[in-house]
């Protein structure tokens, strides 16, 4: 689950030289304030001689873990992350992540709403459009049933009232370090360009 | 990060100045390997995005991308058809993904738009006029730099897989007859471009719904291929959307059946389309059941000769050249 849900977010990171993920997620089955973790290994890096690495959270409703989450961050060593992330289910907590961010001050924090209805659309939420962006977003669904109507005139009334919230199944809070540029291109051979 | 990543390198991709705003809007609507990662790129509040980018999700399944950037370069070229064109601004390559910036197209699909409408016939002169730009599409005679090997286009592969279609149950007979269809092909001397993919989905229709804005996913488009099969992908997804107004769950093979083999206003729709794309090109109108075998046999094995593996929709492809050469008296496209 873990990497299915990281496989779909790692479009975020384009453009970071990432060389592992490591990503905290709470046991489901037990009742403990421990966190189990993965790593995966980014395959399309073995030519960087220094890949960086992203850390990622995966926090449930009830926030388990949510002090080992603030030691984690505390205690990774940050010069080896490009990237941070944090996968949560309401809004709610977004406070608990703000805070964590800003302590760390990597970047500006980046919100995204996991929009469940078209395939797998991240919308960002703390941008100038992102009305425009949902109610584009919103148009792509082929449902023309009566109710896929009624749904998306719902949707619509929601967007425009700035309830959106309530829409999305969950929601990612990105951070991160300086991408690679092409102004860079000869430290980064990574990056080619078929532009003739 | 993705966005950073864009504004960082803005104008050595897009080579306009810096948007005042944007937002990149990560979509995927197939989540297999081969598929591709899809981002929207929003600037300046305009309410469709101006460019896409795609990245592919491996760097194996990056020639597409390719390929796509390579025939967008080509058809810009052409006037009359450059305005329906994307415009193709960058291709380039990151840790091995291939990725690709291109214009965005305004509006909505043509097949969303049929599903959406009450009825049909307020639709007919946009079916007619993806009819129009096909047929110019087609005839477009010129040759650029090619990313898929030559097996693609000139039919080997029905010796190289013959036993793949006999084991799926095609007579050895058939397949014989299906080799002479493409060497007669071949001889013939036409020359075709083909989009590879042209069916609803990839035709954008502007916002009142009036008239085409545009055509998208050249991945697997091709030059001086000697069959027309585009026409084919065509109707078969035609007569799929239509099916699917009466039917919101039926599949494709269903609809085959419904369009191709059953008499109905669909399927006199779908012969009228046929006849004007078949007149333009200088074919003969009997030639519609060779043609859809022959598609049906190249769409079966596309991914196999490109990619080395099957994908979804060769399966489906499969079934209904089985069920067109079962039932080839019973075609009622005329």
């Amino acid at each position: 689950m873990m990497i299915e849900i990281f496989e779909r977010l790692k479009i975020l990171f384009w453009g970071v030289e990432w060389g592992h993920a490591t990503i905290y997620y709470p046991d489901n089955n037990k009742d403990t304030e421990k966190l189990q973790f993965k790593q995966i290994v980014n395959p399309n890096i073995s030519s960087l001689q220094n890949p960086k690495d992203i850390l990622g959270f995966e926090i449930d409703g009830r926030c388990t873990g949510k002090r080992k989450v603030v030691e984690l961050v505390k205690t990774f060593p940050l010069d080896r992350v490009c990237a941070l992330y944090f996968l949560i289910e309401k809004k709610t907590q977004l406070p608990f992540v703000m805070d964590i961010v800003e302590e760390f001050s990597l970047g500006k924090p980046k919100l995204y709403g996991i929009d469940p209805d078209y395939f797998f659309s991240l919308i960002p939420l703390n941008g100038n459009s992102h009305r425009l962006v949902e109610k584009y977003i919103l148009g792509l669904k082929n449902d023309y049933s009566f109710r896929g109507t009624i749904i998306r005139y719902g949707k619509q009334v929601l967007i425009y009232a700035g309830l959106s919230a309530i829409l999305y199944e969950g929601f990612v809070v990105t951070v991160f370090r300086k991408p690679m540029s092409l102004s860079s291109n000869t430290q980064n051979p990574g990056l080619k360009s078929y532009l003739l | 990060m993705l966005k950073s990543f864009l504004l960082e390198n803005w104008k050595v991709f897009t080579e306009s100045p810096f948007p005042s705003s944007m937002e990149a809007v990560p979509i995927t609507s197939c989540t297999k390997d081969y598929g591709n990662d899809v981002v929207l790129i929003f600037i300046n509040n305009y309410p469709y995005p101006q460019y896409i980018m795609k990245i592919s999700r491996s760097p194996f399944y990056g020639l597409k991308l390719k390929n796509e950037y390579l025939a967008l370069k080509s058809l810009q070229k052409v006037k009359g058809l450059n305005y329906y064109v994307p415009f193709p601004y960058y291709c380039g390559s990151l840790g091995g993904n291939i990725f690709f910036i291109q214009g965005g197209i305004p509006g909505t699909s043509l097949w969303r738009l049929i599903r959406k409408k009450k009825s049909i016939d307020a639709c007919k002169l946009l079916i007619d006029e993806s009819i129009d730009l096909l047929i110019a599409i087609n005839s477009l005679g010129f040759s650029r730099d090619r990313v898929f090997s030559e097996e693609k286009k000139n039919g080997h592969f029905l010796t190289q897989y013959e036993e793949e279609f006999i084991g799926s149950g095609l007579s050895i007979k058939k397949i014989e007859e299906l080799k002479d269809y493409w060497e007669k092909f071949e001889k013939y001397g036409h020359r075709f471009f083909l989009h590879g993919d042209y069916w609803q989905a990839n035709i954008m229709v502007d916002e009142r719904g009036r008239k085409i804005s545009g055509i998208i996913d050249w991945e697997f488009s091709e030059e001086s291929a000697s069959a027309p099969t585009d026409i084919i992908w065509f109707m078969i997804n035609l007569g799929y959307c239509l099916y699917l107004r009466a039917n919101p769950e039926g599949d494709l093979l269903d609809s085959f059946r419904w369009s191709f083999f059953t008499p109905g206003r669909h399927s006199e729709m779908l012969s009228s389309i046929f006849s004007k794309y078949i007149t333009a090109i200088g074919w003969k109108q009997d030639l519609l059941r060779i043609l859809l075998e022959t598609a049906l046999v190249e769409m079966s094995v596309r991914n196999l000769v490109t990619y080395g593996r099957h994908f979804d929709m060769d399966k489906i492809c499969l079934q209904m050249l089985h069920y067109a050469i079962a039932n080839e008296g019973s075609i009622c496209i005329r």
